[in-house]
């Protein structure tokens, strides 16, 4: 009884969140081309109230902010995809080395480093990476990457020493395949569809992060639209003008909602099904 | 009389717990001819599964040794050899987690044939369909995923892979403790079927008098890491010499058949 | 055999406080290396950064050797770690004041942000999980769920925007900007931001603090106490909350870091003079040595409060041997 009501609860949660994703995907692929305003150069009067010409109103220099917001949000999913990606396969190449390492020096020393990445606060160390790079798309990438990664490294440890374990990659090794065999098709498979799922949940971080950086200037520098960078831009009109800043805010708060209940409902239904 | 194909000598395996070391086999000999089946009885905690991976290599002995047609057995954590994969080949207790969940069956029973007979994709294939089909498993069932398929099935995906080897010893631990009466008693019907068309060397760990009753020629009894008794099949379970034989004999009615132990299936 | 183990641990457990005091040493010499390595391993050459493509070889040398990344790598890594020790952590570029003291000037709003925040997490979570514990079913728990996750999809820094924008501005509440560092009065600059970021610490709390009540729920010596018939207040105190607060404690001391992380954003936005703000402003100017320091202040800050939360459930739970 409880399995099946936890299992229509997950389905639910996984609908809303792809409806929701679906929606936001589909209108800052539209947003940019079917309008006619500019998401960077400003044609309208400025500081004006939402109305049906500008459903988000405009900002200080006349721009539309709904079609900034939606430009912003294509670029942050953007990022947070390849960010994540790259985290993803960097960490869970690592951490199967790790977790098959057994207490080997190398596998010694990358423990040594993933757990040190990770006693820091993330943001704190992506801002550490920003201050060489510099603010700008590559300077966030690098910084999401460079202190994302551990992260990974340290589910695909822990799910690898489960699987190195496991009898099918015992018989790999009784029927003599090398070790590159037995990692790239026996282990690494397994311990990749775990990955996945804590990628998923990871997505929402790091949409958040990326934001953060630039809202705090350490990120995606204006005029290009940037979630974080319009909310920070907005600030000091927040009286006079609070729409600049809050419907971005919004929309990435939607935006991580959505992906937040993709993720929850994708665990749960792995969990359970 | 021949060679053994196995031949096991005062093997002491301990295993280091954050509790200290515990002994799990403490003095063994055992001895198989080629051929023959050899089964390997005792309640669970005895040692017979780790004995079981002290002989194809999963686990290290502290000391003692284990010759595999006439050389040491090779820790499978080196590099094995060909030869060394047709030596000796293992069927697990646990049929949900000895396949790859990310191989069809016929992905995992190519590959094996692929590197233990150097047979291209192709062939390799070809010969996975027949190995598959003399196990009784379906040419659909061959290309569905490993999730759909029952516990009775796994263990027969895995038969065919360890014989994609060509092994002259299966190592058989627990096999059919996990499945149904019913289930299990057509598995054991095929590891008999194989042990005599192919004459290969079998050793069944069971916990299970009636199983070992019907496969072995020759079985031992184990208990605390120690063999008690061993001898002809039919001569330990009529006239049991040691007092342990006798209570295992007496606690399962009608050893004489093939009494399944409603074992619950291990969860996926 | 209980009796043998029984002494074994007694030895061990009388020195459990210096094994963890010992190993926190270890992890913030580490952590002392992640940030000395940030500097040298992200890509870019911070002496171009800060000088222009244009500069002239002597400044590129003279401006190597001011930021400490002159010579071999493991000189420059010893050197660094002998100042650290001596509390030397450099000058900044674009103020010319020791980094030492930056830090030291503005380190007591973010302190007090973080104890604030803690002790106002563990004043929530405490009941809101006993709540959820005893009534895991029903209205009180799916409200709890449903503004967990909208709580958690939120971004920190847009929640404290908006809590500016009401609280402070619209209603007048709370002060705008600024802080101060006498008791009471700090009080005023304090609640709101740490409020903020409690909005996003307590779910997670919480959920673990229901997760261990209802483990306790289940031992023995509380159907005992039921039983013998102890008083409600001592029996929630002594039996349900005491025994299962370590693991909240313990989580606490993990999320240090991304309280930590959060007192960044939370700092911008209330505009207070704390050490997060100043780094982010170190970032901006590209002032290196700044950033440096910061980073290990904060990542040995971490493992402090990681190593003092370990030492406190030593104290409030003799069961939790650490071995959790």
């Amino acid at each position: 009884m409880r399995w099946a009501s936890r299992l229509k609860d997950a389905d639910r949660m996984f609908l809303i969140g792809a409806l929701l994703l679906a929606l936001i995907v589909l209108a800052s692929a539209l947003a940019p081309i079917l309008s006619s305003f500019d998401p960077v150069r400003g044609t309208s009067p400025p500081m004006r109230a939402p109305s049906a010409g500008h459903l988000f109103g405009t900002d200080n220099l006349g721009r539309d902010v709904f079609v900034r917001a939606f430009a912003a949000t294509r670029l942050d999913m953007m990022l947070a995809v390849v960010a994540v990606g790259v985290s993803l396969i960097v960490g869970t190449l690592v951490g199967a080395v790790m977790g098959m390492g057994g207490r080997s020096k190398v596998s010694g020393f990358l423990n040594l480093v993933v757990d040190s990445i990770n006693a820091f606060p993330f943001i704190v160390l992506a801002l550490g990476v920003v201050a060489v790079v510099g603010p700008s798309v590559p300077g966030v990438l690098s910084a999401i990457i460079l202190t994302g990664w551990a992260r990974y490294a340290r589910v695909a440890r822990a799910r690898t020493a489960v699987i190195a374990d496991a009898d099918f990659v015992n018989a790999a090794r009784l029927l003599g395949y090398g070790r590159s065999r037995v990692m790239i098709r026996h282990v690494f498979p397994n311990v990749y569809s775990e990955s996945f799922a804590f990628a998923l949940s990871e997505l929402v971080i790091v949409i958040l992060a990326i934001a953060s950086l630039s809202f705090l200037g350490a990120g995606v520098r204006p005029p290009t639209p940037e979630l974080g960078a319009m909310i920070s831009e907005g600030r000091i009109m927040l009286t006079r003008a609070w729409w600049i800043s809050v419907f971005p805010g919004a929309v990435l708060a939607l935006a991580a909602l959505s992906i937040q209940l993709i993720a929850d409902g994708y665990e749960r239904m792995t969990r359970y099904a | 009389m021949t060679e053994p194909i196995i031949t096991v000598a005062d093997l002491h395996v301990t295993f280091a717990t954050p509790r200290g070391d515990v002994p799990a086999v403490r003095g063994v000999d055992l001895v198989v001819a080629p051929g023959e089946t050899v089964g390997i009885v005792g309640e669970s905690g005895s040692g017979k599964s780790t004995l079981a991976r002290a002989i194809v290599g999963l686990v290290d002995a502290q000391s003692g040794s284990v010759t595999v047609d006439g050389r040491p057995v090779r820790p499978v954590h080196g590099r094995r050899s060909r030869a060394d994969a047709a030596t000796v080949q293992m069927i697990f207790q646990d049929p949900y987690s000895s396949l790859n969940p990310r191989q069809r069956p016929i992905d995992a029973v190519a590959e094996a044939v692929h590197v233990c007979q150097r047979l291209d994709r192709k062939a390799s294939r070809a010969r996975a369909m027949e190995l598959l089909g003399s196990v009784g498993i379906s040419q659909a069932q061959c290309r569905m995923k490993t999730r759909s398929l029952s516990g009775g099935q796994r263990q027969r995906v895995s038969i065919a892979r360890a014989l994609a080897a060509e092994p002259k010893i299966l190592v058989a631990d627990e096999p059919t403790s996990a499945l149904d009466q019913s289930i299990a008693a057509s598995l054991l019907n095929l590891l008999r079927r194989i042990q005599s068309e192919r004459g290969i060397a079998v050793v069944f760990i069971s916990h299970d008098l009636g199983v070992v009753r019907y496969l072995a020629h020759r079985v031992y009894v184990m208990k605390e890491g120690v063999f008690v008794e061993d001898g002809v099949t039919v001569d330990v379970f009529e006239a049991p010499r040691h007092e342990y034989t006798r209570t295992l004999v007496s606690s399962v009615p009608g050893a004489g058949t093939t009494v399944a132990h409603g074992h619950a299936p291990a969860q996926e | 055999m209980p009796r043998r183990r029984a002494g074994f641990t007694d030895v061990w457990r009388r020195h459990r406080a210096v094994q963890i005091v010992a190993r926190g040493v270890a992890v913030s010499f580490i952590v002392a290396t992640v940030a000395f390595s940030v500097l040298r391993f992200a890509p870019g050459d911070p002496v171009l950064a800060i000088l222009g493509d244009q500069a002239t070889p002597s400044a590129v040398t003279a401006m190597r050797a001011k930021l400490g990344l002159d010579g071999n790598i493991f000189v420059q890594y010893l050197r660094f770690l002998g100042h650290a020790v001596r509390g030397d952590l450099g000058t900044s570029i674009t103020s010319g004041v020791p980094v030492a003291r930056i830090i030291g000037d503005s380190i007591a709003p973010t302190l007090s942000l973080v104890a604030m925040t803690a002790i106002l997490a563990l004043i929530f979570s405490v009941p809101l999980g006993l709540r959820l514990a005893l009534a895991p079913e029903g209205l009180f728990s799916k409200v709890f769920r449903v503004a967990a996750s909208l709580s958690l999809a939120m971004p920190g820094f847009f929640l404290g925007l908006l809590a500016l924008l009401l609280f402070a501005i619209r209603w007048g509440v709370a002060p705008v900007a600024g802080f101060t560092s006498t008791f009471p009065g700090a009080l005023t600059y304090l609640w709101l931001p740490a409020l903020v970021i409690c909005a996003q610490l307590v779910p997670i709390l919480a959920r673990v603090f229901r997760a261990s009540v209802l483990r306790t729920l289940d031992e023995e010596f509380i159907e005992a106490a039921i039983v013998r018939g102890v008083s409600r207040p001592r029996f929630y105190w002594h039996y349900l909350i005491r025994p299962s607060i370590a693991p909240t404690i313990a989580l606490l001391g993990y999320i240090t870091g991304q309280l930590l992380g959060a007192s960044v954003m939370i700092e911008m936005v209330f505009s207070m003079p704390g050490i997060g703000t100043r780094l982010v402003r170190a970032v901006t100017t590209r002032d290196y040595p700044t950033v440096q320091g910061i980073l290990l202040v904060f990542g040995v800050l971490v493992v402090l409060i990681t190593t003092l939360s370990e030492l406190v459930i030593k104290r409030l739970d003799p069961r939790a041997g650490g071995d959790r």
